[in-house]
C-alpha cells in the first residue's frame, strides 16, 4: 500500500511529537529536580514518602512518553523520507536491519 | 521568643515557602504537559488523516494511547499541586499557631516572674503572706504551661492528620494512575507498543554489543566464543534479531560454514574413531544455538496487522534484501565454491525443524526461492551438496508439508506466479539430481502431502506444470532421463486427481476456453473444489502420462497391473455421469441418451489416444538404449490389461473398449513409426481395427441398455426366446447379461433378438462417430 499523504504532512506531525515530547522530557527534568523539596513537607514521614513516590512515578512517566513521541517522531520523519515507497517505512524507522 | 518557648513548643519542620514552589511547579508542569499538541488533539494533529494503511493505523493507534498518558500525567499533576498548597496552608497556620502559643508562654513566663517578685517583697513585711502569693504564682504558672502544651499538641497533631491525609490523596491521585515507580514505566509500555517493541530493540542491541565486545569477526570465532551464545536469549525475537544484523548474512553464512564442516559426516566418523567427539558435540549446540536465533529472528510476533508483527515483518524483509545483496554468485568453480546463503539457511531451518522450533515466516522462506533457483542448478557439483543439511528445496518443502499457508506462499505466490512450483516440475528434473530431495519422485511424494491442504488453484497450477513437462520430456531428444523416469513419479498422483475431478477433463474439452482460467475457483458436481486444465493438450498429456507403468523396467519385462487399475479407475470415473445420464435416460429420454454417449464417446477416444501416444513415445525413447520399442509397447499394453476385479457388465465393457482403444491406437502409432508392410496388410490391419472398435462400442451400449430393459413390452426378450427356442442369454430379472458373460450361441441369440428394439441397431453407431472424434481432436493435438 502506497503513502497517499504529502511528505511535509508527515514531517509537519513528525515535529509537533517532537516537540511534544521536549515538552515531557522538559517536565521530567523539572520533576526531576523537584524530589529534593519534598523534604520540605516536614516530619510527616507518611506524606513524605507518598510525594516521593509520585514525584518519581510521574518523572519516569514523563520520560517514557517523552520516549514514545520521539519514537513516533522518528518513524513519521522516515516515512516522509520514504514517501511513495511502502507504507511500512514508519516500522522500517523504528527497527529494521541496521 | 525565649528559648525556654521554643524549646517547650517546637514548631513544624516543614517549610511552607518551598512547598508553595513545588506547588506552583507542579501545577506549571502539569499546565505544559496538558497544553502539548497530543493532549490538546489527540493524534489529530500529529498524523495526516490522509495517511492510510497499517502502519498508519498503528501509528495512530500509538499516538492515541500516547495522548490519553499525556492527558492523565497533566491531570494527576494539578491534583498533587493543589494537595500541596492545601498541606502548605495547613502548615503555615501551625506554624502560626504554634508562634502564638509561644508568645502566651513568654507572656505568662513573664507573669510568673513578675508575681514572684512581687511575692518576695510582700514576704519581707509578711513572710506568710510572701510565701502564699508565691505558691498561687507558681500554681498559676504550672497550669498555664500545662493548658500551653496541650494547646500545641492539637496543633501539631492537626498538621499531622492534614499530612496523613494529603499522603492518601496522593496515593490516590498518582497510585492509581501509573502504578509504582517500579511498574511505572512497564504499564505504559505495555499499551504503547511501537515504543515498547522500539526500546526492547534497543535493550537487545544493546545486549548483543556487549557480548560482541572483544570478540572476533564470526568467521574467526573460537568454540568458546560460540558456547558464549548460551549467554544470550536466542529465543527472544529481538535479541535474535539483534544478533543477526550484527554478525550480518556474510557472517551467519561463515559459522554456519564453519560448523557444518565440524559436524559433517566425516568429522563425526574421525571423531568417533579417536573418541574425541566433544568439538562436534559442541559445534551441535552452536548450530542449535544459531537455529533458534534464525527461527526467533525470523518469527512472527503479535497479533496479525500489529505493530509488532509489522515491525517484525519490516526487518524480515530488510534481512531477506541483506541476504539477496551478499549472496551474489561466488567465485570459483562449482566444486570449491563457498557456502551459499540458501544453504546456510537451509541447514538452520532444518535443524531447526528437528528441534521441534517455529519455521520462520513465511514471507521469510518465500524469499529464499529465488536464490534456490538460482544456485541450485550451478551446485550439483559442490562439495556442499553431499552434505543433506543444506538441501533447500528439502529445508522447504518439509516445512511446507503439514502447513498449507506456507505451502500455498512458497508454490503460489499471492501475484500468482508459480515460479518454485514450475521450477520443481519442469526444470529442475534436467538439472538437479543429487541430494535428499533430488529425485522426481521425492517431488511428487511432497506435492501428494501438501495437495489436500492447498489451495485448489495450487492443485490446477501442479498439473499444468506436469503437463509441461510431459512435453518437454517428450520433446527431449535421447535417454538420459528417460521419459518413464522423469514422469512416473507423477503419474499415481495424477491418476488420482483426474479420478477425483473427472469434470477437469470434461470442462478441458468441452468447456469454452474462458473457464479453464487456472485460479479461478469454483465447485464440481461433485462438490469437490474445481480444477483446472489449461487446454485439450494438457488433457491428453496428463492422460498420456496416468498410461505409463509405474515402473521403467515395465519396458522390458512384464509387470503388473498397477497402472492398468488407476487407469481404468480413472476412465470409470471420467465417464460416470455419461453412463448414469443414459442409464436415467435410455427408456424415456433416447435423445439425452445419445448426448451422453457421445459425450463418452468423445472422451474415452480423446483420452486413450492420448495414453497411447506417450506410451509409444516413451517405449520409442527408450528403444534408442534397448532396441526392443515394439516389445515395450507390448509390455506396456499388458500392464494396462482390465485388471482383475472390475465387475462384468458395463464397467467391464467400458474397461474392455478402452484397451482396444489404446491397443489400436499404439499400433497404428508403431506402424507408422515403422511400417513392416503397406497396401493390403495395412489395409486389412486398418478393417480389422474397426471391426473390434465397433464390436467393443456395441458391446457396452447393449449392456447399458440391457441393463436399463429399455425395450417395449412387446419385445420382452422371454417371449422372443420361447417364440423362437432360442438358448436363454438372460439373468434372473430376465434382462440380457452381459455381452462378455455369453457363449458363442447365447450371442447369436441376442444379436438376432436385438433386432428387433431399435436402440440396440441405433446407438452404438453414436457411440463409435464420437469416439472418432475425440480421436480425432487427439490426433490433431499431436500433428500441431
Amino acid at each position: 500500500m502506497l503513502i497517499h499523504v504529502a511528505p511535509e504532512d508527515l514531517t509537519g506531525g513528525a515535529a509537533s511529537l517532537h516537540s511534544d515530547g521536549e515538552c515531557l522530557r522538559a517536565a521530567a527534568a523539572v520533576l526531576r529536580s523537584a524530589h529534593g523539596d519534598a523534604v520540605h513537607t516536614g516530619d510527616c514521614a507518611a506524606l513524605l514518602d507518598a510525594l516521593s513516590h509520585a514525584l518519581e512515578t510521574t518523572t519516569i512517566a514523563a520520560l517514557t512518553l517523552a520516549e514514545a513521541a520521539a519514537t513516533l517522531s522518528a518513524g513519521l520523519v522516515s516515512a516522509a523520507s520514504r514517501y511513495a515507497t511502502a507504507d511500512d517505512a514508519l516500522a522500517l524507522a523504528l527497527g529494521g536491519v541496521r | 521568643m525565649s528559648t525556654s518557648a521554643v524549646a517547650q513548643l517546637p514548631g513544624p519542620v516543614g517549610d511552607p515557602d518551598r512547598l508553595l514552589t513545588l506547588a506552583r511547579l507542579l501545577a506549571s508542569v502539569s499546565a505544559d504537559a496538558g497544553g502539548t499538541s497530543l493532549a490538546r488533539t489527540g493524534s489529530a494533529v500529529a498524523l495526516p488523516a490522509s495517511w492510510s494503511g497499517v502502519a498508519a493505523d498503528a501509528a495512530r493507534a500509538e499516538a492515541g494511547a500516547l495522548a490519553a498518558h499525556i492527558r492523565r500525567l497533566a491531570d494527576s499533576l494539578a491534583p498533587l499541586a493543589r494537595i500541596l498548597l492545601g498541606y502548605a496552608g495547613a502548615l503555615t497556620q501551625a506554624r502560626q499557631s504554634v508562634a502564638l502559643l509561644r508568645h502566651e508562654w513568654d507572656a505568662a513566663d513573664r507573669e510568673h516572674r513578675e508575681r514572684r517578685n512581687r511575692a518576695a517583697a510582700a514576704a519581707s513585711v509578711d513572710v506568710a503572706a510572701g510565701l502564699s502569693d508565691a505558691a498561687a504564682a507558681d500554681r498559676d504558672w504550672a497550669h498555664e504551661q500545662a493548658r500551653l502544651l496541650a494547646r500545641h499538641t492539637r496543633v501539631m497533631s492537626d498538621l499531622a492528620d492534614a499530612g496523613r491525609h494529603a499522603a492518601a490523596a496522593i496515593h490516590v491521585t498518582t497510585g492509581s494512575t501509573f502504578g509504582d515507580p517500579g511498574s511505572a514505566r512497564a504499564r505504559l509500555l505495555a499499551t504503547l507498543p511501537l515504543t515498547e517493541d522500539t526500546a526492547a530493540s534497543a535493550a537487545a542491541t544493546a545486549t548483543v554489543t556487549r557480548w560482541l565486545q572483544g570478540r572476533p569477526a564470526p568467521s574467526w570465532w573460537t568454540p568458546a566464543d560460540l558456547a558464549g551464545l548460551a549467554d544470550l536469549d536466542l529465543t527472544d525475537p529481538h535479541i535474535a534479531q539483534a544478533l543477526l544484523s550484527a554478525i550480518g548474512p556474510g557472517g551467519l553464512r561463515a559459522v554456519v560454514g564453519g560448523l557444518l564442516h565440524r559436524t559433517s559426516g566425516a568429522a563425526r566418523g574421525r571423531s568417533a574413531a579417536t573418541g574425541e567427539d566433544g568439538d562436534v558435540r559442541a559445534a551441535d549446540t552452536a548450530l542449535q544455538a544459531l537455529a533458534t536465533a534464525y527461527s526467533a529472528a525470523l518469527s512472527c510476533p503479535g497479533a496479525p496487522g500489529s505493530a509488532v508483527a509489522l515491525r517484525a515483518a519490516t526487518w524480515r524483509a530488510a534481512w531477506s534484501a541483506g541476504v539477496a545483496r551478499e549472496g551474489r554468485e561466488p567465485s570459483g568453480a562449482p566444486e570449491v565454491r563457498p557456502l551459499r546463503d540458501v544453504h546456510a539457511a537451509a541447514a538452520l531451518l532444518r535443524i531447526g525443524h528437528e528441534m521441534g522450533l517455529s519455521a520462520p515466516a513465511d514471507d521469510a522462506l518465500a524469499a529464499l526461492v529465488p536464490a534456490i533457483i538460482h544456485a541450485e542448478p550451478l551446485d550439483q557439483a559442490s562439495v556442499w551438496r553431499e552434505d543433506p543439511r543444506t538441501d533447500a528445496v528439502a529445508a522447504l518443502l518439509d516445512l511446507a508439508r503439514d502447513r498449507p499457508d506456507t505451502a500455498a506462499t512458497l508454490l503460489g505466490t499471492p501475484l500468482g506466479t508459480y515460479a518454485f512450483l514450475d521450477y520443481l516440475v519442469v526444470t529442475r528434473p534436467d538439472a538437479v539430481t543429487e541430494g535428499p530431495s533430488g529425485s522426481v519422485a521425492y517431488v511428487a511424494d511432497v506435492m501428494a502431502a501438501i495437495l489436500p491442504c492447498a489451495p485448489i488453484s495450487v492443485t490446477s497450477h501442479l498439473l499444468d506444470a506436469i503437463a509441461t513437462r510431459v512435453g518437454t520430456a517428450q520433446a527431449q531428444v535421447g535417454p538420459r532421463l528417460s521419459l518413464v523416469d522423469s514422469l512416473a513419479p507423477w503419474r499415481a498422483l495424477v491418476a488420482q486427481l483426474m479420478r477425483e475431478h473427472p469434470d477437469s477433463t470434461d470442462a478441458a474439452l468441452f468447456a469454452p476456453a474462458s473457464a479453464r482460467d487456472l485460479d479461478s475457483e469454483g465447485w464440481s458436481a461433485t462438490g469437490l473444489p474445481r480444477i483446472r486444465l489449461r487446454d485439450e493438450l494438457a488433457a491428453a498429456r496428463l492422460w498420456g502420462l496416468i498410461g505409463l507403468p509405474s515402473d521403467p523396467a515395465a519396458l522390458t519385462r512384464e509387470v503388473g497391473t498397477a497402472s492398468g487399475v488407476e487407469f481404468d479407475r480413472a476412465v470409470q470415473a471420467l465417464c460416470a455421469d455419461d453412463l448414469a445420464q443414459a442409464l436415467d435416460t435410455v427408456t424415456s429420454d433416447p435423445q439425452a441418451t445419445q448426448a451422453a454417449l457421445t459425450r463418452l464417446g468423445t472422451l474415452v477416444g480423446f483420452t486413450t489416444a492420448a495414453t497411447a501416444d506417450l506410451l509409444v513415445h516413451a517405449a520409442t525413447s527408450q528403444d534408442a538404449v534397448n532396441g526392443t520399442a515394439r516389445k515395450g509397447v507390448d509390455a506396456m499394453l499388458d500392464s494396462l490389461k482390465v485388471p482383475a476385479g472390475v465387475k462384468t457388465g458395463v464397467p467391464s465393457a467400458l474397461a474392455s473398449l478402452a484397451l482396444v482403444l489404446v491397443t489400436q491406437v499404439a499400433q497404428s502409432r508403431m506402424a507408422q513409426l515403422a511400417p513392416t508392410s503397406a497396401g493390403a496388410a495395412a489395409q486389412a490391419s486398418r478393417d480389422q481395427a474397426r471391426v473390434e472398435l465397433r464390436s467393443s462400442s456395441r458391446a457396452l451400449v447393449w449392456d447399458l441398455i440391457s441393463q436399463a430393459g429399455a425395450w417395449r413390452p412387446e419385445d420382452n426378450p422371454r417371449d422372443w426366446i420361447a417364440r423362437h427356442h432360442a438358448p436363454d442369454f438372460l439373468d434372473a430379472n430376465g434382462h440380457p447379461r452381459p455381452w462378455s458373460a455369453l457363449t458363442r450361441a447365447q450371442q447369436d441369440a441376442y444379436a438376432a433378438w436385438s433386432q428387433t428394439v431399435p436402440l440396440y441397431a441405433t446407438l452404438p453407431s453414436y457411440l463409435e462417430q464420437a469416439i472418432d472424434e475425440g480421436r480425432r481432436r487427439a490426433d490433431d493435438l499431436i500433428k500441431t
